[in-house]
């Protein structure tokens, strides 16, 4: 072959999955919408698309929808996206930076860390007469410290004299999600009381979240949008192990902790209003790796539409699912007993994402 | 591991003499080969009473020990264990609903059905898996499938009638030897027979594994089956001892890395035995904190394994105390 042809051969390529990215994005993007859209549509009182949108605009035909949608369900339909797009691409990084495929917020302890403080926040008030909207703003400032804490924990206790490496990083990582999670039972078992609403921050919900939850994550998301668009390249090199990185003019070091530091925010924001949410953060980028490939730059965007797919969808699922369904059980549920949104995460997700690691090995 | 061994016999004979009543080492011995001048109480706490639950115990630490040193070699990633194969995930899953739903399961039908459900679970991963040979493909399958699990038993958890069952299905959950019996043991120690010829027969192709497929095929191994055997007899070592006392957590990880940095070598032979071993010690250690740390009230092993384990992986993974840390 000649070296034009070569060439030639490369650059339709390149094209090729530069166009795939694009088809990639823009179907994403369009489920990701109707998704919403489906999400604010259906619940105990259904909604035709102009209704939503009268409500939406402020024009409701009784003040009732106007609550429904607006109060309700807009903000927590947009929490579940853009808590399950900072996750997602949470660990788009975290895999790539720690060149583990298990790597995941909830692997290294970040998730634990957010938990962990959530639920001392929340043990230690239930006594109190705080009003709720104290409790609103304490609980996730409480676990946003808890998670960057246990980040910066994991960091620091893997750190040698050459720096952290990968593989001591996502080691201290699993050992201290154990104890922190462990640290975490210890408070629900000896508390006693009130356990349900912990095992639902545990597990990861998003019933009775509202505007004020979301005005403490939108800060955070914004926060993080220049630590992401710097990670990106960094941490394309890092892919490629640390001697590359340092061949290429990196100081690995200072990379490793700038792209760890941007998924700790991203990972902690996110659990701090959703709570422990698992898989989602191993989950969402592998599945956009099977649409995009490797690349960070196209990886954390289709990563963060995906987590965010995942979440709203398994969000409808949990508010809308009721046992009823299934008369033949014939059980008995008290109205409210929803099941959380967290288990809805591994059970919309992990048979797709069997299913495409079996169809593409 | 003469260091180990005496750490061993002084953990087991610790846990059958404290607690209420605590007991002298000669009152200990003496209930166990029956001898006369032991009170007929004793004789029933030391026997009845704490045995089972030490041997139940020790069972359990050392399969959970062993299969986390198969599995960190078989699929080459440190983090692999026994929680990626789908046995604790089943064998929960089982153990919540009877207990949520009141389904009529007496006694030791309970871990009968745990066992089943964890052989069955396994199976199922083993059959996702087996036809490919790349273990990060395996990693994440067991992953999925776990997870996918895991939320099923949150949703019986969240949709149970019977809110008075959480507590026992936490335990569950967590791992607890406080349910361990001899009838529990009965059920559990055959399986255990396996253990010696697993070790013997797997160590030297665990670390031809480690040399990576390429390698191993050209040695002759076939890497897909090889991979499939040890990932069955995993799946057959922690079965039984989940179903008994749980997915005691953190064991299968930890005690190999423990071993790997005490004995700096990662030669699968040596790592496979001492690790079970070692597992062993870390759950009766942590059993006995669960049942004497906060008496009278009786804290699941399994969050001790965690507290107990964490910071000893810890210290050891600090170069410069226990040397140069070998390649994991």
């Amino acid at each position: 072959m000649t070296v034009a042809a070569a060439g030639l051969a490369r650059r339709t390529r390149a094209a090729r999955s530069n166009l795939r990215y694009r088809w990639s994005v823009a179907v994403l993007a369009v489920v990701l919408v109707a998704l919403m859209l489906l999400y604010v549509m259906l619940g105990p009182v259904l909604f035709a698309p102009d209704l939503v949108i009268k409500a939406l605009a402020g024009q409701p035909e009784e003040p009732l929808h106007r609550i429904a949608v607006r109060e309700v369900r807009l903000p927590r339909v947009l929490m579940a996206g853009l808590a399950g797009a900072m996750l997602s691409s949470s660990g788009a990084f975290l895999q790539s930076v720690l060149r583990n495929p298990l790597a995941a917020p909830a692997t290294v302890g970040i998730t634990q860390g957010a938990v962990l403080g959530a639920v001392l926040a929340l043990v230690l008030t239930f006594g109190s007469e705080g009003a709720l909207d104290d409790l609103n703003t304490l609980v996730p400032m409480a676990a946003m410290a808890g998670g960057l804490a246990a980040g910066g924990l994991v960091y620091g206790l893997s750190y040698r004299r050459a720096g952290a490496d990968p593989l001591r990083l996502i080691l201290t990582g699993v050992v201290v999600a154990a104890a922190l999670s462990a640290a975490t039972s210890f408070l629900v078992l000896l508390s006693g009381s009130h356990t349900d609403s912990i095992i639902r921050w545990l597990v990861g919900s998003l019933s009775t979240r509202t505007w004020e939850h979301l005005r403490f994550l939108v800060p955070v998301a914004v926060l993080a949008v220049p630590l992401v668009v710097a990670a990106i390249p960094v941490g394309n090199v890092l892919q490629l192990g640390d001697a590359s990185a340092v061949n290429l003019g990196l100081r690995a070091e200072l990379a490793r902790a700038g792209v760890l530091t941007t998924a700790v925010v991203l990972a902690a924001g996110a659990v701090s209003v959703v709570g422990g949410i698992a898989f989602l953060g191993m989950m969402g980028p592998h599945l956009a790796r099977t649409l995009v490939g490797p690349d960070l730059r196209r990886l954390v965007v289709c990563s963060a539409l995906v987590g965010a797919i995942i979440l709203v969808a398994a969000d409808l699922m949990a508010r809308t699912f009721s046992l009823d369904w299934i008369p033949l059980l014939g059980i008995e549920t008290e109205s409210g007993s929803r099941v959380p949104v967290g288990a809805f995460t591994a059970l919309v997700g992990a048979p797709f994402f069997v299913y495409l690691l079996r169809a593409r090995a | 591991m003469i260091v180990l061994a005496c750490l061993a016999a002084g953990v087991v004979l610790c846990s059958l003499a404290w607690g209420t009543p605590t007991l002298s080492v000669g009152q200990v011995v003496g209930a166990l080969l029956g001898s006369a001048g032991v009170e007929d109480s004793h004789r029933f706490i030391v026997r009845n009473l704490r045995l089972p639950r030490v041997i139940g115990g020790a069972l359990a630490g050392g399969m959970l020990g062993a299969s986390g040193a198969v599995m960190q070699d078989t699929l080459r990633n440190p983090l692999a264990g026994p929680e990626l194969i789908g046995v604790s995930a089943g064998a929960s899953l089982a153990v919540a609903t009877i207990v949520a739903f009141r389904l009529p399961f007496p006694g030791i039908a309970l871990p009968i059905a745990a066992l089943a459900a964890g052989l069955i679970t396994g199976t199922l991963i083993l059959s996702l898996v087996s036809l490919k040979s790349n273990p990060m493909h395996m990693l994440l399958v067991g992953a999925a499938l776990t997870a996918l699990i895991n939320a099923l038993v949150i949703a019986v958890i969240t949709l149970a009638p019977n809110f008075g069952g959480v507590s026992i299905i936490y335990r569950f959950l967590v791992g607890s030897l406080s349910d361990v019996q001899w009838d529990e043991i009965r059920l559990a120690a055959p399986w255990t027979i396996a253990l010696p010829p697993v070790i013997l027969l797997a160590g030297r192709r665990l670390n031809i594994l480690r040399l990576g497929d390429e390698v191993a095929e050209g040695l002759g191994v076939g890497v897909r089956r090889t991979r499939a055997v040890l990932f069955a007899t995993s799946v057959l070592l922690v079965a039984p001892v989940v179903a008994i006392a749980g997915p005691i957590g953190f064991i299968a990880l930890v005690s190999p890395h423990i071993v790997r940095r005490l004995l700096r070598t990662s030669d699968a032979r040596v790592v496979m035995p001492v690790a079970a071993v070692t597992g062993a010690v870390l759950v009766l250690a942590a059993d006995g904190a669960a049942r004497l740390a906060l008496h009278p009230h009786e804290v699941a092993v399994g969050l001790w394994t965690a507290l107990l384990g964490a910071p000893v992986l810890l210290v050891l993974m600090q170069r410069g105390i226990f040397g140069k840390r070998p390649s994991a």
